[in-house]
């Protein structure tokens, strides 16, 4: 088991050291090809995320990784793991919005799906004025504008 | 702009299919100028009547919203379709709708009918499934009454994953029909009801890797019934 006591650096945009095992390293699908293309340094930057984003992203994975690795993967643990991935991404939106662009970057899959699915639920049965306070959204549709685009799809705003 | 609209449309759309139904994807043209059209690429379309979001509409409109979002949707292929009806949203159209959907690209296509509020049951005439399945991957159905009206064999040739759940067949012969067609089966689950009027569930299927069979106690005793694998 050599190959999994080996370590790897992986560099944030302010150019800090986190040092971790290949075996998380390799849950970063863009760094796993970039060692099947027989990158060997044993450091990686990766430019576009920085040291709190990527410090959450190698926690998420640890876990993950840590959970995967125990023998005869029972119930409880698979259930620990989603109350784990609950509390992860029960963060605040600004960060929540960096978590799912560095999982995209980074092609983290089961990061990228939590992070989309806690949008998808925000969402999910708020009326439109709801959806644009919370996030933020201008609406830059003027009032004449609106109103044609809810008379063109009449079928979808019956009252 | 804001955070969530500065994603790309590929993030976006993602989270788009992770809404439990179609009007909560269609609301968000609403929201700004970014998001007027991309509810239209959505790959992912849930028209999940049971859902309290519809039960606060008028009624007579479900239909009508089903096939507006459905003859603007313009994503070229749809990974997942699914139409879950109850006595609230009606089925009459459902055949239509299938109609519309043999022309489109679709992976994953899921009926599920909810018998208990509906009077009659509903029937899915089997040559509905005869344009669009070639890219079918899943098929899952709940409750329905397939009819056999097919004048030559209908085949699945990408079918991996088939479910059938409290299904009626026209004969045991139609589902042994119905399973050679499925060339690359690799899942099948079958749950009996006790009027399907199969007796012998014949399942011929050489790539099968995983098959799971209820049935119903409920079901009335037969000595002739079962299942030859």
């Amino acid at each position: 088991m050599s190959e999994s006591n080996k370590k790897i650096s992986l560099i944030s945009s302010e150019g800090e050291a986190f040092e971790v095992s290949e075996a998380v390293a390799r849950e970063f699908e863009i760094v796993a090809h970039m060692l099947e293309d027989g990158c060997s340094g044993s450091s990686i930057p990766i430019t576009t995320v920085d040291s709190n984003i990527l410090g959450k992203v190698i926690e998420y994975c640890t876990k993950h990784v840590e959970v995967g690795n125990v023998e005869g993967n029972s119930e409880k643990a698979e259930k620990d793991l989603e109350e784990f991935d609950k509390r992860f991404i029960a963060v605040e939106m600004n960060t929540l919005f960096s978590l799912i662009l560095a999982a995209n970057y980074l092609n983290v899959k089961g990061l990228l799906n939590i992070g989309c699915q806690k949008v998808a639920d925000t969402i999910k049965d708020m009326k439109p004025e709801e959806v644009r306070s919370i996030f933020n959204i201008e609406n830059d549709y003027t009032p004449a504008e609106e109103e044609v685009v809810r008379k063109e799809n009449e079928w979808a705003f019956q009252p | 702009m804001d955070r969530i609209s500065q994603l790309p449309d590929e993030l976006l759309l993602k989270i788009l299919a992770l809404l439990p139904s179609m009007k909560d994807v269609v609301d968000t043209m609403l929201l700004s100028k970014r998001w007027q059209f991309l509810w239209m690429m959505v790959p992912t379309i849930k028209y999940n009547d049971t859902l309290d979001s519809y039960s606060k509409h008028k009624y007579g409109s479900f239909s009508l919203f089903v096939d507006k979002s459905f003859s603007k949707h313009e994503a070229p292929i749809i990974e997942t379709l699914l139409f879950k009806l109850d006595h609230i949203s009606g089925c009459g159209n459902i055949q239509a709708w299938m109609r519309s959907a043999d022309k489109r690209c679709v992976r994953e296509l899921i009926i599920q009918i909810d018998t208990l509020t509906f009077k009659k049951p509903v029937s899915l005439p089997w040559s509905l499934f005869s344009g669009g399945c070639r890219m079918l991957v899943t098929l899952k159905l709940t409750n329905a009454v397939l009819v056999d009206d097919f004048t030559s064999p209908i085949s699945f040739p990408s079918l991996k994953t088939l479910s059938l759940e409290s299904m009626k067949y026209p004969s045991g012969e139609f589902v042994k029909k119905l399973l050679s067609n499925c060339h690359v089966l690799e899942n099948l689950v079958v749950e009996q009801c006790h009027v399907d009027s199969v007796n012998i569930f014949t399942v011929i299927v050489p790539c099968l890797k995983s098959l799971v069979m209820k049935t119903l106690n409920t079901r009335v005793g037969n000595d002739a019934q079962g299942f030859v694998i």
